[in-house]
């Protein structure tokens, strides 16, 4: 084959293609700039600062001084503890109750498509509406939860469900729960039904009982799921802020103070901007370390499963 | 209100034990799906009986169980003796907004993601993702600072501005996944038919994800309806504080009854639950598709 | 009108090479077919022709213009796609249109809710209205004019697809396997459709298939690509005859082309499978040497063999039939096989008309009288010369 002629290479089309890409995600990209990006960085800055809430634009710089005084400070174990606390039980309680609520409408049902309907109220409920009408319902007087509690033969006490700081976390748990397990039931749903049912028919055949059944078959189908809603109500669970604001405000005597309603408080009530901000960085260097742990944790359970994560 | 359980065709010839076994299993299903859907819907329900409850039976020792149909009285009190009206616009303007500024820029982001290439794709997607981790509380005082400065605290500008911000990311990987599954092919004839790229999006692409973009839409418009954080810290002043805010300002005050603010309650999450229920299963496969690939 | 020239084209993704330095030229009003497997380059080819992908390096030439940097709007050829790419939210009519309608598009078009102005002219512009009625006649949809796509069956979105290429009166139509999504009977039928289209616009056509029997039915010129690389091009019956390697002479033809290991020897002839044919040389032979004989499944007979073994012919075992109604595939395992290939099971493949050896029976392989016997380089796969069977007087003859 004879060369007939020495051609330019053809660059600009290449070029006009990333032109026009760039174009299309210019305004997402600078709005995300001003609005997570920047305010992230002057956050950071923030907290190596001595600034007052009246004055954002005039503090001075204090190096690692809110850090040295955070770490000193006697109630950060406690904080962390709390957050702790919440975080875990809301997201295993959420999956747990997730998971059978799935299981449960798994099975042949007539009208599944209405059931997954009414499972979305809690979660689209907004959060101040369902804050609010938690508050009456925990209410120590007149809520019905104590008054149906005690219809039962083996409670004879109202309880202060909401003031009572043995009783606050489980309560705020509680609240968590009941609007975030439909989010995971209709995740999980979706994942069985992605199960062929001839793995199941197959496991019959080899005579395998139902819990063996559920640990050869449906725990591997659903593992990937699994984890990718566990990051995902971990980091929700971490960040989430007003449901514990609203029905709690943090107390009693700081039982349910998680790290964001105190770096809120910092920053709003008592009005140390540089504080509170600091509070911030370690509520998000803790948040990254869940999300390195969960991409470990997924990559090693996926070479398990095949494809998982 | 229930879901029912169907009869499995089951085989003429069945064992004793198994029977019973059946039944009791079929039983146990029927009230756990009984209870699943009474645990989710009750408290709105609760709302709404106690807002058509007179304020002088609130406090009852033993609660009614059901509504009072056709005492309005309540809502009357709500429209009357608040500024509902005012915050349930101000809601509205800050939805509305929110929901046009992050659905066009949340479409050609996920459409960008999903068809073109260009320097920095990978990063942009990957920065999309991380969005998801920030907490709104640690960026808060960084915002306030920068809107203060920029003089959009109580504003309804401004709280478009941060709603759509938050809700952008999310919207971008649902748009990129009902863009991977349009044949790229039927953009292929379209360029060949001689239209221009842009004009591609809005008339070959657009039209075919069409749901997608509904659930979008629903999505952005009440994730701003329901946003309290920055509403409560941003908005202070009472003419532009949205419904989410000016409901909170009942809790730990005593001069509004229960009935009302329940009521209230009632009415601000109302259209948020319906229209989910409605297009609950394009918001979670969208949602779903986002996640997953995120 | 529609002389598309591509010169010297090579197009690389990354490390790998899709197309390797190919010239080619469609002539106006040829029926162009670039035939190969999957993954030989020539979809790479005929997007790069409508401006849906940009070579690495080369010039793609329609009518003495360069059109290398145009956007494929403005080539003013019509593709038709494997996979048709209707457009779903449209109206049959629509998308017959819809090309028509993009030279009306403005900018304001984009702003919500006066979008679908541009859909204004589908009736109210007799141009548009006429062309798009025409259409639709020609390949007789009229009656689907108002239906979606989804409603429609393959074989009516197929002549959708074709309509929204013909609309346009495009100086070049551009077919990516246009039936291989089709059953087989609508396969044929719309063979016949698209040769009609190509004689009653005598507009060029090029066609990509991986099908070889759509390649040698339809094309008035054959391509035959293979990595990139054109490896024979010319009418059907000359790939088909004379193919240039033994990669064209297998791709071509079913059964594929016999092809064996032999010996040429001027003294004594053509041997194949140890056997001597009854051949004539014939072109420019090599000296004596080892080569790869080739020979299609008509050109060969086959006979219970009772002959001594001096005869010529390859000997050999009946090891199954194939009746296809009118004649009879033969399948023959040689008995130099066992011999000389470890390397793979051999079989000739003949096609035999009455009654057949029967299986398991010992045969006789010789080249029909006046059959084409190819020679190809055992290195390079490339073809050497050909020669022709002759009658020998034995009892062989037929």
């Amino acid at each position: 084959m004879t060369v007939a002629q020495v051609a330019a290479p053809a660059r600009r089309p290449a070029r006009r293609a990333g032109g026009f890409g760039l174009a299309l995600v210019a305004p997402t990209v600078l709005l995300l700039l001003l609005v997570q990006a920047y305010p992230l960085v002057e956050g950071l800055r923030l907290s190596f600062t001595q600034t007052a809430l009246a004055r954002p634009r005039a503090g001075s710089y204090v190096g690692l001084d809110n850090y040295a005084e955070l770490l000193a400070d006697p109630r950060l174990g406690k904080i962390l503890w709390v957050t702790l606390v919440y975080t875990v039980a809301s997201v295993l309680g959420s999956l747990v109750l997730g998971l059978v609520a799935a299981m449960v409408m798994n099975v042949g049902i007539r009208g599944r498509g209405l059931l997954r309907a009414i499972l979305t109220v809690p979660w689209a409920a907004p959060g101040v509406a369902t804050a609010l009408v938690f508050i009456w319902m925990l209410d120590s007087q007149y809520g019905i939860t104590n008054w149906a509690l005690t219809r039962l033969p083996f409670v004879d006490s109202y309880q202060r469900w909401l003031n009572d700081p043995a009783l606050a976390m489980p309560a705020v748990v509680a609240v968590t729960i009941w609007k975030v397990f439909p989010f995971a039931a209709i995740a999980l749903l979706a994942a069985l039904q992605a199960i062929p049912g001839e793995l199941y028919e197959a496991a019959k055949v080899d005579r395998a009982t139902a819990l063996n059944r559920f640990r050869q078959v449906t725990m591997p189908g659903i593992a990937p799921t699994v984890l990718t809603l566990a990051l995902f109500l971990t980091i929700w669970s971490f960040r989430r802020f007003e449901l514990i604001w609203l029905l709690t405000g943090g107390g009693p005597v700081d039982a349910t103070n998680t790290l964001m309603i105190d770096l809120y408080r910092e920053s709003f009530r008592n009005r140390q901007l540089g504080y509170g901000s600091a509070i911030g960085v370690v509520g998000l260097v803790l948040s990254v370390a869940a999300a390195v742990v969960y991409f470990v944790v997924s990559r090693r359970l996926g070479r398990r499963y095949g494809g998982a994560g | 209100m229930t879901a029912v359980v169907t009869t499995p065709a089951a085989p003429e010839s069945v064992r004793p034990g198994g029977l019973v076994a059946r039944l009791a299993s079929r039983l146990a299903k029927s009230v756990g799906i009984l209870a699943l859907c009474v645990v989710c819907v009750f408290p709105v329900y609760w709302m709404l009986v106690t807002a058509t409850l007179p304020t002088a039976d609130l406090f009852d020792r033993t609660p009614e169980l059901l509504p009072r149909p056709g005492d309005l009285a309540v809502f009357g009190d709500l429209v009357s003796g608040t500024p509902m009206l005012r915050w349930l616009a101000n809601s509205t303007i800050i939805a509305l907004g929110t929901t046009v500024i992050s659905v066009a820029f949340g479409v050609t982001c996920g459409y960008a993601l999903s068809r073109t290439r260009f320097h920095g794709r990978g990063v942009l997607g990957f920065a999309l993702f991380v969005t998801q981790m920030l907490p709104e509380a640690l960026l808060v005082v960084p915002l306030y600072a920068v809107f203060a400065a920029l003089g959009l605290l109580n504003d309804l500008g401004g709280l478009v501005i941060v709603n759509a911000a938050f809700v952008v990311p999310i919207i971008a990987w649902m748009i990129k996944g009902a863009v991977d599954g349009v044949p790229a092919e039927i953009e292929e004839a379209a360029r060949v038919d001689g239209c221009p790229r842009l004009a591609t999006l809005r008339f070959v692409v657009l039209p075919v994800i069409k749901p997608s973009v509904a659930a979008a839409a629903v999505l952005a418009f009440f994730s701003a309806w329901n946003e309290y954080l920055f509403a409560a810290t941003f908005a202070t002043a009472d003419a532009v504080k949205p419904t989410s805010v000016g409901l909170t300002t009942f809790i730990g005050e005593f001069a509004t009854p229960m009935n009302v603010v329940m009521a209230g309650s009632l009415l601000y999450a109302l259209p948020a639950v319906v229209f989910f229920m409605l297009l609950q299963r394009h918001v979670v496969s969208g949602l779903g598709a986002g996640a997953v690939k995120g | 009108m529609g002389r598309i020239e591509i010169r010297d084209v090579t197009r690389r993704f990354g490390a790998t090479t899709a197309l390797d330095g190919v010239d080619l030229v469609a002539e106006d009003g040829e029926f162009l077919v670039l035939l190969g497997p999957s993954g030989c380059g020539k979809s790479t080819l005929l997007r790069m022709i409508a401006g849906l992908d940009t070579p690495t390096t080369g010039r793609i030439v329609v009518d003495g213009e360069d059109v290398t940097d145009r956007a494929p709007g403005e080539r003013d050829l019509a593709v038709v796609f494997q996979s048709y790419a209707l457009y779903p939210h449209m109206t049959v009519r629509r998308n017959l249109a819809f090309p028509l309608l993009m030279d009306g598009f403005r900018w304001w078009h984009h702003v919500p809710f006066l979008g679908s102005a541009l859909y204004r002219r589908e009736r109210s512009d007799r141009g548009v209205a006429e062309r798009v009625a025409r259409a639709a006649d020609v390949l007789g949809i009229t009656e689907l004019l108002d239906r979606h796509p989804r409603t429609l069956s393959g074989g009516q979105r197929q002549r959708v697809a074709l309509g929204r290429a013909l609309v346009r009166d495009p100086v070049a139509f551009l077919m990516d396997e246009p039936l291989s999504n089709l059953d087989a009977k609508l396969r044929a039928e719309t063979r016949y459709e698209i040769l009609a289209l190509h004689r009653r616009t005598g507009r060029t056509v090029v066609y990509v298939t991986h099908d070889q029997v759509e390649a040698m039915t339809m094309g008035t010129r054959v391509v035959v690509l293979r990595d990139g690389a054109v490896q024979q091009q010319g009418p059907p019956a000359e790939i088909y005859g004379e193919p240039a390697s033994v990669f064209v002479a297998r791709f071509l033809g079913t059964p594929p082309m016999n092809i064996g290991p032999g010996e040429w020897d001027p003294a004594e002839g053509v041997s194949w499978w140890g056997g001597l044919l009854p051949a004539l040389p014939e072109g420019t032979m090599p000296a004596a040497g080892e080569l790869l004989v080739g020979v299609r499944a008509e050109d060969l007979v086959v006979a219970v063999d009772t002959g001594p073994a001096e005869e010529p012919g390859v000997r050999g075992t009946v090891e199954l039939h194939e009746d296809i109604g009118h004649e009879t595939l033969v399948a023959v395992t040689p008995l130099a096989a066992d011999a000389k290939s470890g390397v793979r099971r051999a079989r000739l493949f003949v096609r035999h008309h009455g009654e057949a050896p029967p299986v398991g029976a010992p045969v006789r392989v010789t080249v029909r009288d006046g059959g084409r016997i190819t020679l190809f380089d055992p290195a390079t796969e490339l073809r050497l010369g050909a020669t022709r069977g002759v009658r020998i007087p034995t009892s062989l003859g037929r």
